[in-house]
């Protein structure tokens, strides 16, 4: 005699609940999280050290670095003027909101406009671990392979963005822009794709308006 | 990836369904796994062959998963269909690659537990 009993709860469920505590102090201060991923190398320290340079009289920013060692990236940061807080890992390849709810604590919220969380250099384990961001930016340089899109669907699929850094180096490597593009889009009809550079700041305008529009979307 | 701290979870979800319902201990457990999501259905039998064994609640319990194929809409059409795999999926109806929506295949839940006999 069967006796199943239905259960249906999500077994991730203990960090989304996290998650939607942070979601609930973004939405209360009316402030924008992007959770910022890529695998190492990709660029992602250095799209923030721009990012917080030229747009420090538009907006109000703090970032929460995410690294198995070292507090490099949160110096780098902080050498913009923005507020960083870094967090050491130690072992574990991704940030789970639970770490985020700690770091927040010293972070002063008041008036910020947007708190970037750069996730640890991993295309895989972030994408399962929401950290109560209203959207999730993959960067994927020029020196990786324009079928990563296809390697890794799962992270691909849940991004707003895809940022294409390290165009400067086209010349140099097998990149097809298109392809990579088209194998984002697979499963994500409306990703957001731009090709751009870091070091020479080659379209970062475009990623500076897409930016706007989602500060100006949270207020 | 992570199998082990996600049957960690498994535990703790199915500990917490116990207590509301007064069961003492399990006879079989079903997960759904969904194929997009990358969690890999033998790392989590071996992850929860080495946590379960000497556990009043679990010990001999079997876990069974049950993977859930990609399912998607087409993004042009509306079609839905399930690809033969993730590389190239045009719709058979429209034959559309592009901006699929993903209708299954994200899953990763406690489907149902099913309590031990009393006299096991």
């Amino acid at each position: 005699m069967s006796s199943e009993i239905p259960i249906v709860r999500d077994v991730l469920e203990a960090n989304d609940k996290l998650a939607e505590k942070l979601k609930e102090i973004y939405k209360e201060k009316k402030i924008l999280c992007l959770n910022l991923m890529s695998s190492p190398g990709a660029g992602k320290t250095s799209l923030l050290e721009r990012t917080l340079t030229d747009l420090r009289d538009e907006f109000k920013m703090a970032v929460i670095e995410g690294d198995l060692q070292t507090d490099n990236d949160a110096k780098r940061v902080e050498a913009t003027g923005a507020q960083a807080v870094q967090i050491n890992t130690e072992g574990s390849c991704h940030l789970d909101s639970g770490q985020i709810l700690e770091s927040i604590k010293q972070i002063d919220l008041e008036g910020l406009d947007i708190l970037f969380v750069e996730n640890v250099g991993n295309l895989v384990c972030p994408a399962e671990f929401d950290v109560g961001e209203d959207h999730k930016i993959t960067l994927l340089s020029v020196t990786e392979g324009d079928d990563k899109p296809e390697k890794y669907p799962f992270m691909f699929h849940i991004s707003a963005v895809m940022l294409l850094n390290k165009v400067d180096l086209l010349p140099y490597v097998d990149f097809d822009l298109d392809s990579a593009s088209a194998h984002a889009r697979k499963l994500n009809a409306d990703i957001e794709v731009l090709p751009i550079s870091c070091r020479t700041g080659d379209n970062l305008e475009k990623w500076y308006d897409w930016l706007r529009k989602a500060r100006e979307a949270k207020k | 990836m992570h199998e082990m701290s996600i049957v960690q979870n498994i535990l703790d979800i199915l500990r917490d369904e116990m207590t509301n319902r007064d069961i003492g201990r399990l006879k079989r457990v079903v997960i759904k796994n969904g194929q997009l999501a990358g969690v890999v259905t033998e790392a989590m039998q071996f992850a929860w062959e080495a946590l379960t064994p000497g556990t009043s609640e679990f010990d001999g319990a079997k876990l069974e998963i049950v993977e859930i194929p990609l399912k998607v809409s087409c993004g042009k059409c509306g079609t839905e269909f399930t690809p033969d795999h993730n590389r190239y999926m045009p719709c058979p109806s429209c034959e559309e690659v592009l901006g699929h929506n993903v209708l299954e295949g994200k899953e990763l839940y406690i489907d149902s537990i099913e309590p031990a006999d009393p006299e096991e």
